[in-house]
């Protein structure tokens, strides 16, 4: 490493040049990015179609997603224990013969300030241009995510390993969009109280990463202080007590499940529903009152309250399919793998557990959020909703059963479609199996865009969708068949659990067949129910839960 | 006891030419092992001899890329159930999940056994002195062990796998783990296949050794046979040698001037012969120990 | 019945247990009609294996040392076992094999091994030179 060699043998030297030999190519792949994004956008200027437009600002927007995201995950400077099951500063660093101070000012210095200048750089020449903070001061937006940055760091560094705490840190994340758009939500405020605030933040944040820290270091967690204890002895007893054995193996793999990966889901989405809701209710009434004078848009919180599961679960759904989520490569755990129970059996408490996440996911929410909306609504919502059917609020609410449970089968099928190439537990297939399907979605919107300018192609489309999802239907039934009977054969698969993903499949397109039906009805719009009811039976997993058994076969016997 | 033939379908676990690559390294090169109901079997070797790639081969994480493993007459990747649930397991590195409470990981390891005896499960535990509230991240390197052994032990599997069960553990511990072996030996018809680099372990419980040296089998007999089968004498030349002497059959020669220790593999009659071909005599001979007769040999010193 | 057994190259360890037994009978220790410990008890108080100690007890039941009784277990044999004086010295011939390599191995003459035994026997049987 010839940077190594020039660099100052240092303790700072040797943590930087730590830093870089680990994530060079991440470097080399945002120096790439960067250019190729403002290439994009500069195109985009000159370009006068529409979804050329749309194709290279998602793209360019992508990029500063994904840049920056590297960005945290390279200095946030954390890393997982295998033995003692935790994650936070390199444990190996506190051995050496460095101060606390240097320890935690090398990594918040550094990527304070290449994560500033980054973000200023995408946010001035490449998200501007988009059309993005317009109208935001781009040095206090930026100085605001240093204060984001830096308050991540500390709290991933200080934060004892216990339960929650990964909630902790993203609530203090999502803390800060209050201070971002202060600008906007309190424009009477004088500016130099914002300024104060902001300069409490980056001293809090860098006082509570280095007496973390240090405390860190000196083991205070070893031994756990006399409050920690009284925390224990306060928890409810029913988890220290002793509980009876499981019913069936299937039980004990679904406890297993619920515990590393179901527990996902409803606690994102419900402590998203518990904190960021009210402050997105307060902040555009808040707007709403400032700027345009009339009523706040109330429809759009209920809105988001019954679609948040299903939007959060696809960014959960890749962490569904591992089975240890601190172990770093796809392997089955030995302690799952040596476990007699098929491979198919693993397959199926994995959609049950999915199931259940997803129902407790949006239960959570859906409560929360209705909580919110009578808590913080002036009830003109409700009086809306009387307005809107002429058969009652009680018998809407009846109405609604079906469209919840529908959301619940969306939000499932979004957790566990893709789960076989999760499942195989090699990187290459996820990555190349995550880029065909980005592809094809890329492909799909800009079909869409290109119909919706163009009559003619618009008509064509149309014309061959019927037999086209008829076309898909029969490849997935006939895709399906086939691994179905190559995992019977190999017995990675009981027919028991064939049957339950067969039934379920039949069931669910059945379901959402006969809800469309009725949602036709009532518009009115009856001639599409039949693409509508095919498009419902194409768009619920079978194949890919078809080869989820193989996948986890392929995975278990190397 | 003698050790059953390849066709015996009284053997528990029948490797017959397994053999394993990964990508350029040969992991293993035409392996067979065959161990019948009831014996324990001392699997030995250097690190990266390939005793943890055969042990995976058994519990079917691993495929056969040539030959064929066969463990109660079945197919560990073919029937995962039907094998796995009549092995216990304990791992080089242990693999307990950190997270899970002792107790959670016994509850959870009994609903896949129907055979789990919660009364010898509960003997078994207070024997170890496992706290059943102890998070498994928290326990020490034995008693990590003892709570691995014990998830293996407590459904009565009819083979018994454990790889390199007394590393890292204090003598105390390695005593309380060998007598827990040995009273499952003792117990009609359970097998025992164990790796160990304590090579007086092996000695002392194991009835047959298999010796792994870069993927091959060198050593494969009963214990006794094996130690029988190899010479520690030293030799006299008349004159002093300059260079270390060429000796047929020698696994380790080691020395200076007119007197050398030899590790010789062979009866006693050859090794006469082939001192006094070289010109020396055997002035003092005795059986060697297993430890002796390993190291030798991965030495690779000698012919 | 205390026993102890060496790893660190030697005679086998069921060998080691037939010579210990034999010596503590002929030492006294050993009573005839004494109980000798079930094969499983030994195996776990010696630590090794239970077939390693069957062997030995065959052994020691061949040569007619012990004696298993159905339902009292293993004792001590009471009289001497009535081996064929070729079988006593088959025995034997093990140990005088190792005599004999020793003393080649110390050119030591065989005149001086003999001499040597017959003192060797003085001193362990005082009463029967007497």
């Amino acid at each position: 490493m010839t940077l190594g060699q020039f660099a100052k043998p240092t303790a700072t030297g040797a943590q930087l040049w730590e830093i870089w030999g680990r994530h060079k190519w991440s470097f080399v792949l945002q120096a790439v990015a960067f250019p190729v994004c403002l290439g994009a956008v500069q195109w985009k200027a000159t370009l006068s179609s529409e979804i050329g437009g749309a194709v290279l600002s998602l793209l360019a927007a992508g990029g500063f997603v994904m840049a920056y995201l590297q960005l945290l995950m390279c200095f946030g400077y954390v890393e997982a224990d295998m033995r003692t099951v935790k994650v936070g500063f390199p444990g190996r660093l506190f051995h050496k013969p460095v101060s606390t101070a240097r320890l935690v000012a090398v990594p918040m210095v550094c990527g304070g300030i290449v994560t500033l200048i980054v973000f200023l750089a995408w946010a001035n020449w490449i998200l501007r241009p988009l059309g993005a903070f317009a109208g935001f001061d781009l040095l206090w937006i930026g100085l605001v995510q240093l204060s984001l940055f830096w308050w991540l760091q500390a709290m991933g560094w200080s934060l004892p390993p216990m339960p929650g705490r990964s909630l902790v840190i993203l609530l203090a994340g999502i803390g800060h969009l209050l201070p971002g758009l202060m600008p906007q939500v309190f424009p009477e405020l004088h500016p130099g109280w914002r300024w104060l605030l902001l300069g409490t933040l980056f001293v809090a944040a860098w006082t509570t990463a280095g007496v973390g820290l240090s405390l860190m270091r000196r083991g205070i967690w070893d031994d756990p202080p006399r409050l920690m204890s009284l925390w224990k002895r306060l928890r409810p007893a029913r988890s220290q007590a002793t509980r009876k054995k499981f019913r069936s193996a299937f039980h004990a793999q679904l406890w297993l499940e619920w515990n590393r990966q179901g527990v996902l889901l409803p606690g994102m989405s419900g402590c998203i529903a518990l904190v960021v809701f009210p402050m997105i209710f307060l902040i555009q009434k808040k707007l709403g009152d400032a700027g345009s004078g009339g009523a706040p848009e109330l429809m759009v919180l209920p809105v988001v309250t019954l679609v948040l599961p299903m939007l959060l679960s696809g960014a959960v759904a890749p962490a569904m399919a591992k089975f240890d989520p601190l172990q770093p490569s796809g392997e089955l755990p030995i302690y799952i793998a040596v476990r007699p129970m098929t491979n198919g059996g693993f397959v199926v408490v994995k959609l049950a557990m999915a199931l259940l996440a997803s129902a407790l996911a949006c239960l959570f929410t859906w409560t929360t959020g209705a909580f919110w909306m009578v808590i913080l609504g002036d009830g003109s919502f409700l009086a809306k909703t009387e307005t809107s059917t002429p058969y009652g609020p009680v018998a809407l609410v009846i109405g609604c059963v079906p469209l919840m449970m529908l959301l619940v089968l969306l939000t499932w099928k979004n957790l566990v479609a893709g789960i076989g190439v999760g499942l195989t537990g090699r990187r290459w297939v996820s990555v190349l199996a995550g880029g065909g399907r980005m592809l094809l979605q890329a492909g799909f919107v800009v079909l869409v865009l290109m119909a919706k300018l163009n009559p003619e192609l618009q008509e064509t489309l149309l014309r061959w969708l019927p037999t086209a999802l008829v076309a898909f239907l029969v490849i997935k039934i006939a895709f399906a068949a086939f691994a179905f009977r190559c995992g019977l054969r190999r017995s990675t698969i009981t027919a028991g659990a064939v049957g339950w993903i067969g039934g379920g499949w039949l069931l669910g397109g059945i379901f959402l067949a006969a809800y469309s039906a009725l949602i036709c009805q009532a518009l009115g719009k009856t001639t599409f129910w039949p693409q509508i009811a095919t498009a419902g039976f194409v768009m619920l997993p079978l194949a890919d839960l078809a080869i989820a058994p193989l996948a986890i076969a392929w995975n278990r016997h190397r | 006891m003698k050790l059953p033939s390849p066709s015996s379908a009284e053997a528990v676990v029948a490797v017959s030419g397994l053999g394993r690559r990964f990508g350029d390294k040969t992991a293993l090169d035409n392996v067979s092992v065959f161990i019948p109901r009831g014996s324990v079997l001392g699997l030995v070797g250097e690190n990266g001899a390939g005793k943890t790639t055969l042990i995976k081969h058994l519990l079917g994480m691993l495929k056969p890329q040539t030959g064929s493993v066969r463990l109660f007459g079945l197919e560990p990747v073919a029937d995962p159930v039907g094998v796995l649930s009549r092995v216990g397991y304990l791992s080089e590195r242990r693999d307990l999940p950190g997270w899970m409470r002792v107790d959670e990981f016994m509850r959870y390891t009994q609903a896949f056994y129907p055979n789990w005896d919660e009364a010898y499960a509960e003997t078994l535990r207070k024997q170890f002195q496992l706290d059943p509230k102890q998070r498994i991240s928290t326990l020490s390197q034995g008693q990590t062990a003892k709570a691995g052994l014990l998830a293996a032990l407590a459904y009565r599997p009819d083979l018994l796998i454990l790889d390199e069960p007394s590393s890292g553990l204090d003598p105390v511990v390695r005593r309380d783990i060998l007598e827990a072996i040995i009273r499952i030996v003792a117990e009609e018809g359970r097998t025992v296949l164990f790796s160990s680099h304590l090579l007086d372990e092996v000695e002392r419980i194991a009835d047959q050794v298999v010796m792994l040296q870069r993927g091959r089998v060198v050593l494969n007999g009963r214990t006794d046979d094996v130690r029988g089968g190899h010479i520690s004498a030293v030799l006299a030349f008349a004159q002093p040698q300059t260079a270390t002497p060429l000796i047929e059959g020698a696994h380790a020669v080691d020395g200076f001037g007119t007197e050398w220790r030899v590790l010789f593999a062979g009866p006693k009659s050859a090794l006469a012969a082939v001192a006094a071909e070289i010109g020396a005599s055997v002035v003092e001979e005795r059986t060697p120990s297993l430890d002796e007769i390993l190291v030798a040999r991965a030495g690779g010193k000698g012919s | 019945m205390q026993l102890r057994i060496s790893i660190d190259g030697g005679a086998p360890i069921y060998q080691q247990i037939v010579e210990q037994v034999k010596r503590l009978i002929a030492g006294g220790r050993l009573q005839p009609g004494s109980d000798i410990p079930p094969i499983r008890v030994l195996a776990e108080q010696l630590r090794i294996n239970p077939n390693t100690v069957a062997r030995a007890y065959l052994e020691l039941q061949r040569e007619g040392v012990i004696v298993t009784r159905q339902g009292s277990g293993t004792v001590v044999a009471e009289s001497k076992p009535t081996m064929s004086r070729k079988e006593k010295l088959k025995i034997l011939a093990r140990t005088a094999d190792v005599l004999l390599t020793d003393a080649s191995h110390l050119d030591v003459p065989l005149e001086d091994v003999l001499a040597l035994v017959r003192e060797r026997d003085t001193v362990l049987h005082p009463e029967a030179s007497r």
